[in-house]
């Protein structure tokens, strides 16, 4: 659990699954302070292997890509190609020696309504959950100073 | 003629990339590789000049795109789109709205006024300061070289008590006491803030724009600091806390100081006088709906300069709040007819968010006015108000760089001021002192639709 | 009289796609991996969406599918494709498109005229925008049953321009509309041509703007108006003497009070002798005339107009103050045949946003105030009332008609249907990305004159025939009918659709 408490997560996620996400994401904010940041998007598909690696360069020990439904895209396929991404960034990550759970797609179920908040206390729930990261990395430093 | 008032102005780069309306979505997967691709015929070359932002993960794509849609209708295989950007949507609120702060980050970058082309895109008309338009002059008028030239259109206000004759003794000497007067080059002071992360930084960057604009600020007596020391000559002090506590020192030093008012506001006034007579004395009155009787009251009672407020919307407080400018002008009025008007100064504060509410607050009553929230926009505020609930900064306000800060907010201030000016030389007017409840050279929504629109569909 | 005996016929309608490769349009058609090329499609769709293809069919023109609606159709591509590879969703990008005035649905039906000359069928509202106020509140109020069917030939739209009564010529134009100034060197040389060009087919007019009289112009000069305007550039003897009708403006409803400025990117080398200025200066057109500071200065330049050319008819433009109505009558009293009125929300050129919002006011108000002014006077028969200024669409056209203009003056329009997206950045850099308003070399061969012309002949065809439409279920034979008949129009936020005898519209 200590070690659950000083991970820092960041989330990506597509702005259709919570119309309100700022207002319903605030008290998390309050709650966890830089130990967790979102960023919303206007579609997941917008994400690219570059946001996810300088995500965890900067201080991410687990970062989520949440989704729309799959076939519920308003790109169509934004969703597919965020898989797409993620897997190409989970294989750059694994090359320089780093698990590839620290990168995590989360579709959300069709058919159901959430917000970002619940959603994101779900995943802050989850029983495996990957440590802090152990490299130390510029970007990291920085990101630190501010807990 | 007094010298040109000018703020020189020059880029002051943003810490965040603008947060823009819309955001790129460019797919490589199923890319042809064409020869020509449409990336490269981009006219701003926005997928050339890429970076990306890693604290708030600000895509330069997304900022610098500049939406003309050419990448999108031309790439073979359709994987260029755009979509609205969920961020942009969250930047303030209904009165604050994201136009609004997009529009002064801009400013307060370029110091610029904002200018574009293909006409005006925003709504017809709208609630407060949207429901009125301002005159201008077909031919007679100062020239365009008033604003861009040699002459000189003025917008310095006196801010105190007038006297409106003079007394004399029997041997011909002045009886009369003239009260202290203080002249601001521009109509505009700034106020105390509605909430902001730790304002230590924030305050001096206030301070030091302040200095150079020749404009004051106002500050709680309960966050005077050492630091300020060096400003005093720009601050209004608040009296939040006994002000008994008032060393002799920073009296001697401070021009106005503001006290709230209540029941003791004449006593207040009269012990800040004994102390320095040279001080001015500004009473803050919330605005609620008996404002124009108690303007009057004070006004006969020897007030040099009420400063009316209302909440960050430009409301007042109670139910079914009145918004500040139709109360500024009731209230303006009022003093008209009872023939007072010219001896107090009026300065309104709440809700002035852009450079029009400058020129519209002065036509409906106020000499000059408080500014606020946009001072913190100026240095790149969301107004997400989450350090209101106690949650960090999204843009580091706390630490930020009062050089830096002091820079944009010259920036901003100058760009209102250049649009002050081209407000009142498309009207004729050379002076803002002249601009003060003129609103005959305005047009008011409920006026025109009433004349207008009201009647129609019915046969005459 | 009618508008066929004067001017003879309207030009034809001709179909001019897209400049680009994916026109925009509000519905997203793909097809999908499933496809096993039948080409069921391609057969079925009556708007031309598809394309056969060497491995699938090509969606070459989804802007033309008619969208969700198509579903009660036999030939709804989406259910009868035989493997289900066709999806059909509203298109995610058009949400960005367009602002509360010109919305998304306007631009696209815009386009949509401007490509085919007839009327939109893509669930797009072609009549109102969505700014909450003005024309995008006001209804005109139908009769339920018209009383009589009047044949369309038999509808005339034209106006006469001179109602003075003076010895000099009347001037017909077949619509109520004409083309006002935008100069060279704010757009480019092309798209100037092609407005002339499509303003000489229809019989009407377009203003030079101040920026001078192109040589390229000249065998269009019975249909060019000419503009004298503060900066006076590129004004000369010979340009007052070759057209029918001189133009003074005074102010414009971007910049009400505040002059022109030409930014110092866009006076190229061609633009600068144009004007007589040197390249890469910014040229700032002053306000206001620095030679009228009265009624009677303004009347001694009439005068000067006049006398150098004998048969021209003089308007004169002015923006939209308190006392529009008294500088109306001002004007007509300095012997002004037309008073253009340019409303605060409209212009093309580069503005700053205070003045484009706040000064003055805009035309649905000025309008009616001046048309009633003039009544009182007993002058209204005596001069020709041009609105301006946020005139967006047909219905915006016969709506500012029935408030009391007697025609009206458009831009916006006319680069819309040039494809303008209206992304407000004329000015920035090496100006408009899409070729429309730029002096830059490259950028002004993005588009063809032949292209442009009839792109603007076909969408004042598709209003023509809504004009016509409009005037045709009021039971009107004539525009000049429909002047100040408020009685016809509702605004939604004084009148409830119970309380009028009609339909709404």
């Amino acid at each position: 659990m200590d070690q659950k408490k000083a991970a820092r997560v960041m989330i990506f996620f597509c702005q259709r699954i919570d119309a309100e996400q700022d207002a319903h994401r605030r008290l998390l904010e309050k709650e966890l302070g830089s130990q967790i940041k979102f960023f919303p998007l206007p579609c997941s598909g917008r994400i690219e292997p570059l946001h996810l690696m300088r995500a965890l360069e900067s201080g991410a020990d687990k970062v989520y890509v949440v989704t729309c439904p799959e076939g519920a895209c308003c790109y169509r396929e934004g969703n597919i190609r965020a898989r797409k991404r993620l897997a190409y960034a989970q294989r750059l990550i694994e090359e320089i020696g780093l698990a590839k759970e620290r990168l995590e797609l989360i579709h959300v179920p069709a058919g159901t309504t959430t917000t970002i908040d619940t959603l994101a206390r779900e995943l802050l729930a989850r029983e495996v959950f990957v440590g802090p990261l152990s490299v130390k990395a510029q970007g990291q430093e920085r990101q630190r100073r501010h807990i | 003629m007094p010298p040109k008032y000018h703020i020189k102005t020059e880029p002051v780069p943003s810490r965040f990339p603008a947060i823009t309306r819309s955001g790129v979505i460019a797919w490589d997967e199923g890319c042809l590789k064409c020869h020509r691709c449409v990336k490269k015929d981009c006219v701003y070359k926005v997928y050339e000049k890429r970076s990306l932002e890693v604290r708030e993960m600000l895509d330069s794509l997304d900022t610098a795109c500049k939406d003309c849609f050419r990448c999108v209708q031309g790439c073979p295989q359709r994987l260029i789109q755009k979509g609205l950007n969920p961020q942009y949507k969250a930047l303030g609120d209904s009165y604050w709205t994201p136009e609004i702060i997009a529009a002064l980050w801009s400013q307060a970058e370029s110091g610029r006024i904002p200018v574009s082309g293909a006409g005006y895109g925003g709504p017809f008309a709208g609630p407060g300061f949207d429901a009125m338009w301002t005159d201008m002059s077909e031919i007679v008028r100062p020239t365009r070289d008033g604003i861009h030239g040699r002459e000189y259109i003025s917008t310095t206000v006196d801010i105190g008590r007038k006297v409106m004759a003079l007394e004399f003794d029997i041997a011909g000497r002045i009886t009369t006491t003239v009260p202290p007067l203080v002249e601001i080059p521009l109509p505009i002071i700034f106020d105390m803030l509605p909430w902001s992360p730790a304002r230590r930084q924030i305050t001096l960057a206030l301070l030091e724009a302040a200095q150079a604009l020749g404009t004051f600020v106002v500050m709680r007596q309960s966050e005077m600091s050492p630091d300020v020391a060096r400003y005093l000559a720009n601050v209004i002090l608040y009296i939040d806390g006994d002000m008994e506590d008032l060393r002799g020192e920073i009296l001697k030093n401070l021009l106005i100081i503001e006290i709230p008012d209540g029941d003791h506001v004449e006593e207040m006034q009269k012990f800040i006088k004994e102390k320095n007579s040279g001080t001015l004395v500004f009473i803050r009155m919330e605005l609620n709906p008996t404002s124009a009787e108690r303007a009057v009251k004070l006004t006969r009672d020897g007030a040099e300069v009420l400063h009316l407020v209302a909440d960050e919307y430009g409301l007042e407080k109670g139910k079914d709040p009145c918004f500040i400018k139709e109360r500024m002008r009731e209230i303006h009025g009022r003093l008209v007819e009872e023939g007072l008007r010219d001896e107090v100064t009026l300065i309104a504060s709440g809700g002035i968010a852009m450079a029009e509410h400058v020129a519209k607050i002065i036509i409906c009553g106020a000499d000059a006015l408080g500014v606020d929230i946009p001072l913190l926009v100026a240095m790149e505020c969301r107004v997400c108000r989450r350090c209101k609930e106690g949650i960090a900064c999204p843009v580091e306000l706390d630490s930020v760089d009062p050089l830096w800060g002091a820079e944009r907010i010259k920036n901003m201030v100058a760009a209102w001021h250049s649009q002050l000016l081209e407000v009142l030389g498309a009207m004729g007017i050379r002076e803002a002192r002249r601009l003060r409840g003129e609103m005959g050279r305005a047009m008011f929504f409920e006026d025109l639709e009433k004349e207008v629109f009201a009647s129609m569909g019915k046969r005459v | 009289m009618s508008c066929k005996e004067d001017t003879g016929s309207y030009p034809k309608a001709q179909t001019m796609p897209s400049r680009f490769r994916h026109a925009l349009g509000k519905h997203r058609v793909t097809i999908g991996s499933a496809c096993n090329n039948c080409g069921h499609c391609v057969a079925l769709c009556p708007y031309g969406v598809y394309k056969a293809g060497s491995r699938r069919p090509k969606v070459i023109a989804e802007h033309l599918c008619l969208g969700l609606s198509c579903s009660q159709n036999e030939f709804y591509c989406v259910s009868r494709c035989p493997v289900q590879a066709i999806s059909l969703q509203l298109n995610p990008s058009f949400e960005v498109l367009g602002d509360r005035r010109w919305t998304a649905d306007l631009l696209a039906s815009t386009w949509h005229m401007a490509e085919t000359g007839r009327l939109p069928y893509q669930d797009l509202n072609y009549k109102i925008g969505d700014s909450g106020g003005g024309f995008d509140r006001i209804r005109f109020i139908f009769p339920k049953q018209s009383s009589k069917e009047i044949p369309d030939d038999a509808i005339s739209t034209a106006i006469e321009l001179n109602r003075s009564g003076d010895n000099r010529p009347n001037i017909a134009i077949p619509l109520p509309l004409y083309l006002g100034g935008m100069s060279f060197g704010s757009v480019s040389i092309v798209t100037m041509l092609a407005r002339v060009r499509a303003a000489a087919a229809l019989g009407t007019f377009c203003c030079t703007g101040e920026g001078g009289y192109p040589d390229e112009l000249v065998p269009y000069d019975d249909h060019v108006i000419t503009q004298v305007a503060t900066g006076l550039f590129g004004v000369r003897e010979e340009t007052i003497k070759r057209v029918r009708i001189v133009e003074f403006k005074y102010a414009q409803g971007a910049k009400p009070g505040l002059g022109g400025h030409l930014l110092g990117d866009k006076v190229t080398p061609a633009v600068a002798a144009m004007r007589e200025a040197v390249a890469g200066n910014a040229l700032f057109s002053p306000f206001p005339f620095h030679s009228v500071y009265s009624v009677e200065d303004h009347k001694k330049h009439v005068d000067w107009i006049k006398e150098i050319n004998h048969k021209a008819l003089v308007a004169v433009k002015v923006s939209t103050p308190t006392d529009v109505d008294m500088v109306v009558v001002g004007s007509f009293y300095a012997g002004a045949h037309i008073v253009q009125l340019d409303g605060s929300y409209g212009g093309t050129g580069a503005a700053p946003d205070i003045a484009k919002k706040n000064i003055a006011m805009p035309i649905e108000y000025a309008v009616p105030k001046v048309h009633t002014f003039l009544q009182a006077e007993g002058i209204r028969d005596k001069i020709t009332v041009i609105a301006s200024g946020g005139i967006r669409t047909a219905y915006d056209m016969a709506k500012i008609i029935a408030m009391g203009a007697d025609g009206v003056c458009l831009g916006t329009a006319d680069l819309v249907a040039l494809e303008c997206i209206r992304c407000h950045h004329c000015e920035s850099g090496r100006g408009c990305a899409r070729g429309i308003a730029t002096t830059d070399p490259a950028l002004t061969k993005l588009i063809e004159i032949e292209w442009a012309t009839q792109r603007i002949v076909n969408m004042y065809l598709a209003w023509q025939r809504q004009l016509t439409d409009i005037l045709k279920r009021l039971g009107m034979r004539n525009v000049t009918e429909l002047v100040g008949r408020f009685d016809l129009l509702a605004h939604l936020d004084y009148i409830k659709p119970d309380e009028v005898e009609g339909e709404l519209n």
